[in-house]
């Protein structure tokens, strides 16, 4: 028995949404960099469900690009937080304020 | 499945950037093979210069009106040249201003070009994409090394936080053009922009619409309209002046290029609908780019809000939805680069190690401390400003002809006001330069050939294009016409 495609497609929107929210409300840097990775894993499920759905592996293929540029994206974001810890041994977004508007 | 060989075609269109990224790479084999043969700054610089000089001849030969390149998802045609002269333009110049700054401020040179060759790389790519996924590569390959560029000055705060706040709000961003494009994707099957386009007419509504939504939140990021643009002043407040320039200028040239090929090309057949959003946020964008810059002292918080606001008048132009005002985008990128980039290299001029001169009280006299960089710094202004005969003045007016052209008389009215209450600010910078006296003590500078180099070559491009605006004008909008 297939799965309908809508039930990944739902899954990934819901694991999106709980990534976005928290970027927005979690406040350890750490944490957020976390929340990133989770929607950039969703939207994988959905370039994969999609692929299935419309039977070409191109949606495949991009999750392969995406995972790549999440690793180099997560190794340049590591270690400006490891910079910023070093600065202010602080890894809470709202000590991190020097610059205001 | 898009049919990926690879032949002459493919060769010259990845000329340019992989020039630059050899280049980049050659600065960081030169470091580890030779650490202690300091041989100063100027190696460095030279060495990059070339590489720049070799990528705009390559883009120039590479210049095709043919099909596109890698099954035709990457194309060399006009706006992908005139960009990739932009994005040269404006890392050129912020190499030179950042040839003695970057020194005085304790930043290793080399480190410095080769950071700036790597993202004008994914600047390169960005502007010929004609492909999600390649439009999503250059993001990241522009992208990544202007992260580290914002926190290049490691023993700063203010550098460093800019450059988490820059990650952190960037990778957010792109998880939403990810998201955006892996809609796309399901809703038409394809990711390259004539597949899309030709798809448009039965993919389902929704997820098109919320494909495209997606896509310009990420870009909008990128670019930093608002209300997507709260990390833009503390960033480039933040980052070294030098590199502030090249993200307020160079990065935001390729975003919008990006964008305004997105949505001319792929997305054509959903023009009513991304209209009228980008209508919405150009007219945000400009109104409150200029409302909070008036409030702004500090010279590198408000040149930031003055590029929130000039985002919202290219915007603006694309809103317009026409060929015509595609090549009003290149046009006023081209000249926004000049003038910009000149106003940066002042600010850098008045400052001295340990003592940045960024509130706008330490420009009090220099009109007569310094005549020659306060006649430039007021050129500079007053072309930002649109006032003629300086190059930002005929850049507004010919987005202003392309939306009256395309029935968006409001907009351009809108846009117009806003070039009043932009005069506000920048007289102000103007009046403190030349009706103040200094307050503290300036001893005299030491000389900076280089940066007084780059005033220079950014003066005469704002003349320039002031006066004989034709030639540049015609290559843009002749590069959007042949757009397909």
């Amino acid at each position: 028995m297939d799965t309908p495609v809508e039930y990944y497609l739902v899954l990934a929107a819901i694991l999106f949404g709980i990534g976005a929210l928290g970027v927005l409300i979690r406040r350890n840097v750490i944490v957020i960099l976390m929340s990133i990775e989770l929607m950039l894993n969703a939207v994988n499920v959905t370039f994969v469900a999609f692929a299935r759905q419309q039977w070409s592996v191109d949606g495949q293929v991009i999750v392969f690009f995406v995972m790549t540029v999440a690793a180099a994206e997560v190794a340049v974001g590591l270690a400006i937080v490891l910079m910023s810890f070093a600065q202010r041994k602080t890894i809470n977004a709202d000590e991190i304020n020097l610059l205001r508007w | 499945m898009i049919d990926i060989g690879f032949g002459t075609a493919e060769a010259w269109a990845i000329a340019p950037f992989t020039i630059v990224t050899v280049f980049a790479i050659g600065i960081l084999l030169y470091e580890t093979f030779f650490p202690d043969n300091d041989r100063g700054v100027e190696l460095p610089f030279w060495f990059s210069i070339l590489g720049l000089c070799g990528a705009a001849i390559a883009s120039l030969l590479a210049w095709t009106d043919g099909p596109a390149a890698y099954g035709g998802t990457f194309s060399t045609d006009g706006v992908a040249v005139f960009t990739n002269m932009v994005c040269i333009l404006a890392a050129g110049l912020s190499l030179m201003m950042g040839v003695h700054y970057m020194d005085l401020i304790g930043v290793k040179a080399r480190e410095f070009h080769s950071l700036v060759l790597f993202t004008l790389a994914g600047m390169m790519i960005m502007g010929g994409a004609r492909d999600l996924i390649v439009l999503f590569l250059g993001i990241e390959v522009m992208s990544l090394p202007a992260y580290v560029l914002a926190g290049i000055r490691r023993q700063d705060e203010k550098s460093g936080e800019a450059a988490l706040k820059y990650f952190l709000l960037g990778a957010f961003a792109t998880s939403f053009l990810l998201y955006g494009i892996a809609l796309l994707y399901g809703a038409t099957g394809t990711t390259a922009y004539a597949g899309i386009s030709a798809a448009l007419g039965e993919a389902p509504r929704i997820a098109v619409l919320a494909g495209i939504g997606m896509l310009i939140v990420a870009l909008g990021f990128k670019v930093g309209v608002v209300p997507f643009h709260f990390w833009a002043p503390d960033v480039y407040q933040g980052a070294p002046t030098a590199v502030t320039a090249l993200m307020a200028v160079g990065v935001k040239a390729a975003a919008v290029v990006g964008t305004a090929r997105l949505l001319l090309t792929g997305l054509e057949g959903m023009h009513a609908e991304w209209s009228a959003v980008l209508w919405w946020l150009a007219v945000a964008t400009m109104t409150l780019g200029n409302v909070v810059a008036i409030a702004q002292n500090n010279v590198k918080r408000m040149p930031a809000y003055s590029s929130v606001a000039h985002a919202g008048y290219l915007f603006a132009a694309i809103a317009a939805g026409t060929p015509r005002g595609g090549g009003a985008v290149l046009f006023y990128l081209l000249v926004y680069a000049f003038m910009n980039l000149g106003a940066f290299a002042v600010v850098i001029a008045v400052g001295r190690k340990d003592e940045p001169n960024e509130l706008l009280s330490d420009f009090a006299g220099l009109g007569s401390r310094r005549p020659l960089l306060g006649g430039a710094m007021v050129l500079f202004l007053l072309s930002l400003m649109g006032i003629p005969p300086l190059a930002g003045f005929v850049g507004k007016l010919y987005i202003i002809e392309a939306l009256v052209d395309s029935q968006q008389v409001w907009l351009s009215v809108i846009l117009i006001l806003n070039s009043v209450v932009s005069g506000y600010y920048y007289l102000r910078v103007i009046i403190e330069m030349f009706m103040r006296d200094a307050t503290a003590e300036h001893p005299e500078p030491e000389a900076q050939p280089y940066l007084m180099l780059c005033v220079f070559v950014a003066l005469v491009g704002t003349v320039f294009l002031g006066l004989f605006p034709d030639l540049a004008l015609d290559a843009a909008r002749d590069s959007f016409a042949a757009l397909r």
